[in-house]
């Protein structure tokens, strides 16, 4: 049933065209940033990574507000249970990027537009940061919307929590303890781009360091995941 | 007849405001309901309550746990899918083929009187009677234990009220619940003589003048008996009660 439910909610979204100004602002910055070549291979990973992240949470939070809201209720009854909808929803976001994740990564791989071709493992890394980031926008973008804050509200809300998540608070606020201790409750998306910007040139090495990167970014997208089935079907049951 | 559903004095706030309270109903199969009343009563609000789409704000629902349920809403909305697109979406969504959903499409089309080029018509270009039959082929696409119509009629021609008539007159006997609401109270008649109607914020079940008499006899014990019988069942009853030596003190209308 997730299938065609999933295919459902893809044709909507394309139907609704909501997706066109986040797909045009995305592929026109990855187009000028491509320009200037050759890139290098990590600091080409903590800008493209830092992109995919504000992209996915822009295409998730149009995504969840484009069906009809009678609509809503009528494929709910159809789907006769309204976790496995909110479930499939959040699969539709993953699988409408995909491509995009995989086009960015190809393209400068395919392209020769780095200094050196890549490793086994740093392909590795490339995609596995891109999806994990990609799940990390998808989880923000569906929490912070209207669907739990209604209006403009949930708007201002979504953009001031993208902003806060990709800021280096850490390196600005370095010496105030509070803040550096507070940056750890944020996604981990600024410790992700400030240990890639720090790399040069080094290779990254498949550490403890990464892993943890793994776990806490997959836990965090999987916290505001379930969060948002939990809440957005109360909130639909009060309105 | 089994219960499907009970709802036992449910009442309803939108933000401190009260929209309607003491809704007493028991939904049962092969027992079709109506709910009338006035514009802004309520009317809307109880079945997406009944559905399990709204939450009630007091009292206490009882419901048969696994039951399908169906919902027709008032206002179809103007979707952006062909009308043959969005059944198959629909229909896939629901467990069937692309073969079993062309072959209910087709059968639907021909009932409800849809001209076949509207199949690959965008809903929204749709006009509002053919909108309405989308709304209403959606509703009927599966078999369900619970039918929840809002207004179905609105919108349809003579025609095609008749057919839905007899198309929620047959669901009826195959063991569907049906609950619609309805402002034309003739057309609710006809549908069903089980029928609630909101008294400012209140529900209370009906009771039509024009569908019911009260005949007073004496039963086997010898004693009074008030009986509460349909205006089209009078003359059988009337004859029937006479064969069996009954005496009938008095035939009374029942005023609403």
């Amino acid at each position: 049933m997730l299938l065609p439910l999933v295919k459902y909610n893809i044709n909507y979204y394309i139907k609704s065209a909501k997706y066109l100004p986040p797909v045009i602002i995305f592929v026109a910055f990855i187009g000028i940033m491509y320009q200037t070549r050759p890139i290098g291979i990590w600091s080409n990973l903590h800008v493209t990574a830092v992109a995919l992240f504000i992209f996915a949470s822009w295409i998730a939070a149009t995504f969840v507000n484009s069906e009809d809201k009678t609509q809503q209720y009528i494929t709910m009854l159809h789907v006769k249970n309204e976790t496995k909808y909110h479930l499939a929803k959040i699969i539709s976001i993953m699988m409408f990027l995909i491509p995009f994740f995989v086009f960015i990564f190809l393209l400068p791989a395919a392209g020769g537009f780095f200094a050196r071709n890549l490793l086994a493992s740093e392909v590795i890394v490339y995609l596995a940061v891109y999806f994990l980031v990609c799940l990390m926008g998808v989880g923000m973008g569906i929490f912070f919307n209207s669907h739990i804050l209604p209006g403009e509200m949930g708007v201002l809300v979504h953009f001031v929590a993208i902003i806060v998540a990709v800021l280096p608070f850490n390196v600005i606020f370095a010496d105030i303890p509070l803040v550096v201790f507070a940056n750890h409750l944020l996604p981990p998306i600024n410790f992700l781009a400030d240990r890639l910007h720090n790399l040069g040139e080094d290779i990254f090495v498949i550490d403890l360091m990464f892993w943890g990167f793994v776990a806490w970014t997959l836990g965090y997208a999987l916290l505001l995941m379930v969060g948002y089935c939990a809440l957005v079907q109360w909130r639909n049951k009060l309105q | 007849m089994t219960e499907l559903i009970s709802l036992k004095n449910i009442s309803k706030s939108f933000g401190g405001k009260l929209v309607f309270c003491d809704a007493n109903m028991s939904i049962k199969t092969a027992e079709p309901a109506v709910i009338m009343g006035k514009n802004g009563c309520g009317k809307s609000t109880l079945l997406k309550i009944i559905a399990g789409l709204l939450k009630h704000t007091g009292g206490e629902i009882t419901r048969t746990p696994g039951i399908k349920i169906s919902f027709a809403p008032d206002r179809f909305p103007k979707l952006p899918f062909k009308v043959e697109e969005y059944m198959q979406h629909m229909g896939k969504i629901q467990g069937l083929t692309s073969t079993e959903i062309d072959k209910y499409i087709t059968q639907q089309f021909d009932y409800l009187g849809i001209p076949a080029n509207i199949k690959s018509q965008v809903i929204y270009k749709c006009s509002k009677g053919t909108i309405q039959k989308i709304n209403i082929m959606q509703a009927f696409l599966t078999k369900s234990d619970l039918l929840l119509m809002d207004e179905p009629f609105s919108g349809l021609d003579e025609g095609s009220i008749e057919r839905l008539l007899q198309l929620l007159a047959k669901t009826a006997q195959e063991n569907t619940a049906i609950i619609i609401s309805c402002h034309e109270k003739l057309l609710a008649q006809r549908f069903t003589d089980n029928m609630y109607i909101f008294n400012g914020q209140s529900l209370a079940k009906a009771v039509s003048a024009a569908y019911r008499l009260c005949i007073k006899t004496t039963a086997a014990t010898g004693q009074p008996q008030e009986i509460i019988i349909h205006k089209d069942k009078l003359n059988e009853t009337l004859t029937a009660l006479m064969q069996n030596g009954k005496e009938i003190y008095s035939v009374n209308p029942i005023k609403e």
